[in-house]
């Protein structure tokens, strides 16, 4: 399945002009702070309303500012990981992740929500978690509920934002191994933010640069790396 | 090991401490429990606690059904609109109480605003326990919109877009994420909106006038009761000050209550359906 | 707290504090101040003779407290520094006699009850019979002077007008205030269909119509003035209370419509 998003929107002093879009492996987007790689993504969340351009996601569109189409988020069927990861404190891991199944399993009981958001932990390698309160848990640990409840509700693209960016370098390389063999046994179209290269080499991604709201360049890893277009992607590549 | 700075700090805090606290002392101090008895069968008394209890526990069902949705309204949004309407939201707090019962009077009395128009209706405000209500509701709101609209504002928008992808609408998000994160601090505004309108006194006083039964509440029978017997005062004064020190505890308590509870939910998964929390080792929570 | 919050607090605090910094700072000159508690039906004639009393004493600073006498009366028992006591009735005066507070209380004027209601008059109350038809009534509470003076009239009303008389009237009694002005700012306001005060009220006010209550039922309030027994009372109360009792003071009296045999 493929997707695109074509984006022109003003917020506060961002100019965001961009033509993104992916298959069934992840797209990586990297650029430096402030150009608006975040903004995209809630915007292709549907956190926001562009002001011109077209979001399509698989054969539904859910944005289309010529035809006044704008699907909100709840019908949008993506799985949004934020910086943070953004568990919900007031619930448990399995709640947290049982809140993604409500959507993809309209009359299901509660029961049966835990038990398909306990499956969906064991895939992730975290069941052990289930019953604990977020606060109490380490970044990694986290990151791998979060995932496992944007996933439970079957999106059409994954959109994670800064996955490694607050793991030590520990969790960091285990993170970035299981998001590389993740990504790799299946597929799942996705738009990875991230600063470091070393994720981006791992996911194998197509990789958008954005640098003031504008994408700069795209290709693969080893393009980018060979022909860096700005300083940044010299600087991002280590080139 | 006491730092260098602590002592100037409890010196400082010293006078005002006892300014506040110490009136408190003397009034639990004053009356002998045989006064108070008496005071209790003081026919002032059961009518006056009756209908404070009543009315502000309308308000506060009213002030909290309406300034939720508003307090949301001024957490989430940037306008300038929005700016505006906090100030104005505010004005009743800066504004002396009877000032507030006078424009009551001039908005919904016989020949205020709406007199006529409530005349025509067959209905009358002034001197009737609706209007002990609504000069409640006016003086309590702000601290409640305040209070809520700041813990609104503390939740993360992020959370919610993450509640909206994962199927809820706004109203979902709102009750299933924002409320709930945010209970905290709407609890304490509420908390102190009850408070205020527990204590409310110029406002009634003008607005809706001094009938015992009707319009007479706690604060007003207090008043009342100094004209004649100083004991039924004391003892009202003592019942009022015990109230609202019962609802500060809950102020500072909820929180921290709240969390407990909270945690405890979360570590046994709530609700029914225990048998599904057999396996793993799921410890209690933080 | 936010930042913007504390600040606001900050501010209020120091606000609240100013008039208390101003009011301790103007204590005036020792032994040239003089405090007057003053029934409310008193306002308008202290303050004329309040005047004239500036005249022969130009160094003296005067204030004036008026309030319901049984207000007034609580607060010197609480150690309220007055130095002079106006009261609406001899009861209130009494007490501070008998406990010591108050000395050689003299009556120095007299007054009577009359019916106020709005200009346009809304229950049609013409005479005293009427009143029931008043179903907003506003009297001044039981220990207020001029309340307790209105419920003894009504009481005597029961035997000269209709058994049930005073039931009747009662039945429209919306409101119960803590002093005569009040009661009238509530009839002024046009919110209350009548209330019952001093005929002085009535006569100071422009936006009330009276309505004579008969002198078979009418009450005769009697008020006393007196000096307060404190340790650092004002020299200038016994002046005061000889220009209230004197001549001129009696005219004053009489032109704001006491009576003064």
């Amino acid at each position: 399945m493929s997707w695109r998003a074509v984006v022109r929107m003003r917020l506060g002093a961002l100019e965001l002009d961009v033509d993104v879009g992916g298959g069934d492996a992840p797209v990586a987007l990297i650029g430096p702070n402030g150009s608006g790689k975040t903004t995209l993504l809630r915007t292709i969340a549907g956190a926001h309303r562009p002001d011109g351009g077209a979001i399509r996601l698989g054969d539904e569109a859910v944005f289309d500012s010529e035809a006044g189409l704008d699907v909100p988020a709840e019908h949008r069927h993506v799985g949004y990981v934020p910086q943070g990861y953004g568990l919900f404190p007031h619930l448990s891991v399995l709640d947290n992740v049982a809140f993604g199944c409500a959507a993809r399993m309209p009359g299901a009981t509660r029961a049966e929500r835990r038990a398909r958001a306990r499956e969906q932990l064991a895939e992730l390698d975290c069941e052990y978690l289930a019953g604990r309160a977020p606060a109490g848990l380490s970044g990694g640990e986290q990151q791998r509920v979060a995932l496992a409840r944007a996933i439970v509700a079957g999106p059409r693209v994954l959109l994670l934002d800064e996955p490694l960016a607050a793991l030590d370098a520990r969790g960091r390389r285990a993170i970035r191994a299981f998001l590389g063999r993740y990504f790799a046994e299946r597929t799942r179209p996705a738009l990875v933010v991230s600063h470091d290269a070393r994720d981006v080499r791992e996911l194998g991604a197509e990789v958008y640069v954005i640098e003031a709201g504008r994408i700069v360049q795209s290709g693969r890893p080893d393009e980018l790396a060979g022909r860096p277009a700005t300083e940044f992607v010299a600087a991002f590549f280590d080139v | 090991m006491r730092s260098p700075a602590r002592l100037p700090a409890a010196l400082v805090a010293l006078p005002i401490l006892t300014l506040l606290v110490v009136p408190m002392v003397a009034l639990a101090l004053a009356s002998s429990p045989s006064d108070l008895a008496e005071a209790v069968r003081d026919p002032l008394f059961a009518p006056a606690l009756l209908l404070s209890a009543r009315t502000t526990l309308v308000s506060l069902a009213l002030v909290v059904a309406m300034g939720t949705p508003l307090a949301w309204w001024l957490g989430r949004s940037t306008s300038r609109t929005a700016r505006l309407v906090e100030v104005l939201v505010d004005l009743p707090i800066v504004v002396p109480p009877a000032v507030v019962g006078i424009a009551l009077l001039q908005t919904f009395g016989r020949r205020g605003l709406f007199g006529g128009w409530l005349e025509g209706l067959g209905l009358q405000i002034p001197f009737t326990t609706t209007a002990v209500v609504m000069a409640q509701v006016v003086v309590a709101a702000p601290f409640f919109v305040q209070a809520a609209a700041s813990a609104f504002r503390g939740v993360d928008a992020d959370l919610l877009t993450v509640a909206r992808t994962l199927g809820q609408s706004p109203r979902g998000a709102f009750f299933r994420v924002a409320l709930p994160m945010a209970l905290p601090g709407v609890v304490v505004g509420a908390a102190l909106a009850w408070a205020r309108a527990l204590g409310e006194f110029g406002a009634t006083l003008l607005f809706a006038g001094n009938l015992p039964g009707t319009t007479q509440t706690m604060p007003l029978a207090i008043y009342v009761a100094l004209e004649s017997d100083v004991r039924v005062a004391l003892a009202l004064a003592l019942v009022l000050a015990l109230v609202a020190l019962v609802l500060l505890l809950v102020l500072r308590a909820a929180p921290a209550l709240w969390a407990r509870v909270g945690a405890a939910a979360v570590a046994t998964g709530g609700g029914p359906d225990r048998s599904e929390e057999a396996g793993g080792p799921g410890g209690a929570g933080r | 707290m936010t930042s913007r919050t504390r600040l606001r607090s900050a501010a209020t605090f120091f606000a609240a504090m100013l008039p208390a910094v101003v009011v301790a700072g103007c204590s005036g000159v020792e032994g040239t101040r003089l405090s007057i508690y003053a029934a409310s039906s008193l306002t308008e004639a202290f303050e004329e003779l309040s005047v004239l009393f500036a005249r022969t004493h130009p160094a003296a600073s005067l204030s004036t407290t008026t309030a319901g006498s049984q207000v007034l009366r609580t607060q010197i028992e609480q150690g309220a520094p007055a130095d002079v006591f106006a009261s609406a009735n001899p009861e209130h005066m009494e007490a501070l006699v008998a406990a010591g507070l108050a000395s050689d209380a003299r009556v120095f004027a007299y007054n009577e009850l009359v019916i106020v209601v709005p200009l346009d008059n809304p229950a049609g109350i013409d005479s005293f019979e009427d009143l029931p038809n008043a179903r907003r009534l506003v009297l001044g509470t039981p220990n207020v002077p001029v309340g307790r003076y209105a419920r003894q009239a009504l009481a005597a009303a029961d035997s000269l007008v209709r058994p049930g008389f005073v039931e009747a009237v009662l039945d429209g009694l919306v409101s119960e205030e803590s002093n005569v002005r009040l009661a009238r700012s509530k009839v002024e306001l046009g919110e209350a269909d009548a209330a019952i005060v001093y005929r002085t009220d009535a006569a100071s006010s422009d936006r009330v119509r009276t309505v004579a209550i008969p002198p078979e039922v009418n009450v005769r309030a009697e008020y006393l003035i007196g000096a307060l027994e404190r340790a650092d009372r004002s020299p200038l109360a016994e002046a005061w209370i000889e220009l209230v009792l004197s001549a001129e003071g009696r005219a004053v009296l009489e032109r704001h419509g006491f009576d003064i045999e």
